[in-house]
């Protein structure tokens, strides 16, 4: 790598760093999701162990998932206030992502000046710019990245080692893991039907990242995979939401959060490369193309998680559209133009990337601070044992700041009838009839209903319908409101 | 053995299980009994501590309640009638370990020495075989009269080549398709023999085709037996996924590799036994015993297949093997694990012992189809439903409208047309029914009545205002 090329690549990711920190730092909270992790660490940090038994989480149950990330957040924790570690590390690990997708462009390209453009657009990636987002994706991306950069240069024994601790870690830190074994396996697909000779080594990694990935998740989900068979790999997401974690795709939105000109440049290139078929590498990457869009459509990964990977792998792809245009451009009447074309994409790119990134950032979905102080509330001012009723999102929120039992979140793995009890949740906030509203507090032991702008935006409803002062007392009266259940329905004599 | 040594000495990557288990292979029968034994203790010792019946699944309880009517076509049920009942429970271990121990012998001529080792150990941790020897199975003991009638079609001695007729014989009569099986695994033998003026496997395989006209037409035996439980196809392949037997995800995948080794070698005969038992699969799962043998053979091809090549990375290598005799080992423990989980508990024999000494011997008992043979054993009471939808689709059908009805103006009529006085729940129906609505939410209704329990397991008593 050359001095220069090594300062504007240092330059872009502590630009990315520095960005990411202030946006995080500016909004004071974490997604909803993020609250859930937060739970864990602190519960490391406390006894040592994840809450693999959460007695707040559906009013108590069993849960099941994979805890690297949380202990890896943990062992900064020790450093570094938790509030603080969980903004700033997964920011650092996110925007790590330049320098892997960097030297991956550059493994495919051999050029400076495209890789650093491949890493720029990575940098300031829409999709990318959750920066409140304290979720294991902040680790398994950075980390499915440089599995790939490792696997380029397998041969090489330091990268094998690379790769295989990578990989480890990969594998009890999400099960996205998934998502680079199909990658390789329609790698290995496209180069038989192409006739193209893979390399032993490249064989063996392969094989040995099934076999590991494969225990890895056998040991931690063996009793989900169990009670819930086939469906597991479903993650048992209620049929009522499940446009919302895999949603069809919109090509409008995709454009807007991978950039539309990375999105245009990676099409033309994987064309190119399918159809005329470039080196090996290009090759691999567009393997992981295709994996994404196969595991989107069958709904086995997140769309959100399945639009960054993909935004990752248009931003590398674009530094071979990049040496493209450049040679296509010596070959015509406009070479003089140039020295024009850097400037030109950077600019352009800029305008395209870094402004949607930031009105991403801003636009996240986080609790406001008067919902929180409404939560906060809750745990001073409610008996212990209460239940609470919240959306789903706010589930959270409520087992992390109320520290009491919510009816739902979204750790749907092993919970029983979970379509029953997201139609009764929705039910209890849209039913217009108290009867029914009661009738189902009962059923949940629901003691407080807390109803904050948010769940009224979710449910498009401007009160409770059947909250009467005879049935309910208003105990917090805000925009955020929460009210105190009084009656239940009984059987008659 | 020295030629198999050699091979071994001579490829740097095959070390590796060189060293861990040319040992092992040195005394495979030695460790391959052990396991099996081990295994089925494991199981027993936990059936017993927890005071429950021995058998677990249907089937056992099929023949247990065949054998008390006396002789029958089925070999395994006359074998039952013969033996103390105190000692009924070791015949399936003594099928398995004859079946091992044949398929050593047979192997001899076929497989090298580590092909067979491993075959014959992923065969006995695989669920789908493991589950054969520890429980009844008719088609076990297809497979114990199969191999012995081939161990002795092999063998020199002219008399005991004629032996071989007997076992094959009573190998035509569990089902058609077992005679089916047997009649195409004789034919490969027959066009794969060595010396071509041997008439015997001629007779044999012609002995097969005659008896398996006359079962259709004179003993009409079932095409295939069962199913005894509830048909998943899905499920029902995979342990990992929950499986009432099943194979190892890990298996499978070796299987693959194996696979396309043999087609690579072109050594097909093995597969032509596939085009008939993948769709028997989808008509009955107990099929998968069978598909168990062969995926456990095409494994150990896969498995030797994936070492014997040299790998540039060595130390990924030894990490891979570790891994694939973990993943392996790995659900057979996970399914070892959950036997003890399996129907009949200890409350489903107290409560249906307790349906036959407290109900008229001619009541008609109500549950759903998987606990047919239960109910005929335990509380020797007709069931409305026999698992069996070959025979009886109207019953199966009817099953489904029981179980399924929302309302009690279309329940009471189907329980009063059937006769139904006694309803016997247990703890996989009140998992499987829905609790807020159907057949168990209308229980509620004051024409049932609880009458007797013992945990989870229930009688149920309906009043039926027709009488």
């Amino acid at each position: 790598m050359e001095k220069r090329a090594k300062k504007i690549l240092l330059a872009i990711f502590v630009i990315t760093v520095i960005v990411r920190l202030i946006l995080a730092f500016s909004i004071p909270e974490f997604t909803y999701q993020s609250y859930f992790h937060l739970r864990q660490v602190e519960n490391i940090l406390e006894t040592g162990a994840p809450l693999y038994h959460d007695d707040l989480s559906y009013g108590g149950r069993d849960l099941i998932f994979l805890p690297f990330f949380h202990y890896f957040m943990a062992f900064f924790s020790l450093f570094l206030p938790l509030g603080i570690a969980a903004k700033l590390i997964p920011n650092i690990l996110v925007a790590s992502l330049t320098i892997t997708s960097y030297l991956i462009a550059k493994k495919i390209t051999n050029d400076d000046t495209s890789s650093l453009l491949a890493a720029l657009i990575t940098g300031f990636l829409p999709i990318l710019f959750s920066t409140n987002s304290f979720t294991v994706e902040t680790l398994s991306l950075p980390l499915t990245f440089l599995i790939i950069y490792s696997f380029f240069r397998i041969k090489e024994k330091k990268y094998l080692y690379i790769y295989i601790t990578s990989f480890l870690i990969l594998s009890v830190t999400s099960s996205a893991a998934f998502l680079i074994l199909i990658g390789f396996m329609i790698y290995l697909l496209l180069s038989y039907m192409e006739g193209k000779k893979i390399n032993q080594s490249e064989i063996e990694v392969m094989i040995f990242s099934l076999f590991f990935f494969l225990w890895a998740q056998f040991i931690f989900f063996k009793n989900a995979l169990l009670q819930e068979g086939l469906s597991f790999i479903w993650q048992n997401v209620p049929s009522g939401i499940i446009s919302t974690y895999f949603p069809k795709v919109a090509i409008s939105e995709a454009l807007v959060l991978v950039s539309i000109i990375p999105f245009l440049a990676g099409i033309y290139v994987v064309y190119k490369s399918l159809f005329e078929l470039k080196g090996q590498k290009s090759f691999l990457l567009i393997s992981f193309v295709v994996s994404t869009t196969l595991l989107t459509w069958l709904r086995l990964i997140r769309f959100r998680l399945s639009l960054a990977f993909f935004g990752i792998i248009l931003a590398i792809l674009f530094a071979s559209f990049y040496q493209e245009l450049e040679k296509y451009y010596k070959k015509t009447k406009f070479s003089h133009l140039k020295k024009y074309t850097l400037p030109v994409i950077v600019t352009l790119l800029l305008i395209s990337t870094i402004i949607p990134a930031i009105s991403a950032s801003l636009n996240q979905n986080v609790p406001t601070k008067e919902e929180v102080e409404a939560f906060k509330w809750i745990k001073e001012n409610t008996p212990e044992k209460s239940n609470i009723l919240a959306t789903l999102d706010e589930g959270h929120l409520v087992a992390y700041y109320s520290q009491r039992r919510n009816i739902m979140d979204d750790q749907f793995i092993l919970v029983d009838d979970v379509d029953e009890r997201f139609n009764d949740l929705v039910s209890l906030f849209t039913t217009r009839f108290q009867t029914q509203g009661i009738s189902l507090a009962g059923k949940y032991q629901i003691n407080y209903f807390v109803l904050t702008p948010e769940a009224k935006e979710k449910h498009e409803i401007t009160r409770l319908n059947y909250v009467t002062s005879q049935c309910f007392d208003l105990i917090y009266k805000n925009e955020t409101k929460i009210y105190q259940i009084k009656c239940e329905i009984a059987e008659t004599e | 053995m020295r030629n198999s040594r050699n091979r071994i000495e001579n490829q740097a990557g095959y070390k590796v299980i060189s060293r861990y288990f040319s040992h092992f292979i040195r005394h495979e029968k030695k460790y391959i009994i052990a396991i099996m034994i081990l295994l089925f203790s494991v199981q027993m010792l936990s059936n017993l501590t927890a005071d429950k019946p021995l058998f677990i699944g249907s089937e056992s309880y099929y023949y247990l309640s065949l054998s008390e009517q006396g002789i029958h076509y089925n070999s395994l049920v006359n074998l039952i009638s013969l033996i103390p009942p105190s000692l009924v429970f070791l015949i399936p271990l003594f099928i398995a370990i004859f079946s091992v121990l044949i398929l050593f012998d047979l192997s001899k001529n076929l497989l090298d020495k580590e092909t067979t080792f491993f075959f014959i150990l992923f065969l006995i941790l695989t669920p789908g075989f493991i589950l054969s020897f520890v429980t009844l199975s008719s088609y076990a003991s297809f497979l114990l009269l199969t191999l012995l009638g081939f161990f002795l079609i092999s063998k020199q001695n002219k008399k005991l080549r004629y032996l071989s007729l007997l076992p094959f014989i009573l190998a035509a009569f569990f089902d058609l398709f077992s005679a089916l099986l047997l009649l195409v695994m004789q034919s490969i033998y027959l066009f794969n023999g060595r010396d071509k003026k041997d008439r015997l496997p001629f007779y044999a395989a012609i002995t097969t085709a005659v008896l398996l006209i006359f079962n259709q037409l004179i003993t009409k035996i079932p095409l295939l037996l069962g199913p005894f439980h509830r048909q998943e196809i899905f499920t029902s392949l995979f342990s990992d996924l929950g499986g009432l037997s099943g194979l190892g995800l890990f298996l499978i995948i070796l299987s693959f590799v194996g696979f396309t080794d043999i087609l690579k070698k072109g050594r097909f005969k093995l597969l032509y036994l596939l085009p008939l038992l993948i769709p028997a699969y989808f008509f009955n799962t107990d099929i998968i015993f069978f598909l168990a043998v062969i995926t456990s053979l095409l494994a150990a091809f896969g498995f030797l297949k994936l070492f014997e090549k040299k790998w540039n990375l060595l130390s990924l290598k030894k990490f891979t093997i570790i891994l694939l005799i973990l993943g392996i080992l790995f659900s057979t423990l996970a399914y070892m694990d959950r036997l003890p989980e399996s129907q009949p508990l200890k409350e489903d024999k107290e409560v249906l012992s307790w349906i036959e000494e407290n109900t008229p011997e001619n009541s008609v008992v109500l549950s759903v189809p998987e606990n047919t043979y239960l109910i005929k054993y335990f509380a020797k009471r007709s069931p409305v439903f026999i698992f069996d939808k070959g025979k009886n689709k109207e019953k199966a059908e009817l099953s489904k409208n029981v179980f399924s009805s929302l309302y009690i103006q279309d329940l009471f009529p189907l329980l009063e047309a059937n006769d139904v006085k006694f309803i016997y729940i247990n703890r996989d129906m009140k998992k499987e029914l829905p609790k807020d609505q159907g057949f168990i939410f209308l229980l509620k209704n004051e024409r049932f009545k609880l009458i007797h329990s013992s945990g989870d397991s229930e009688v149920w008593v309906f009043e039926n205002e027709k009488k």
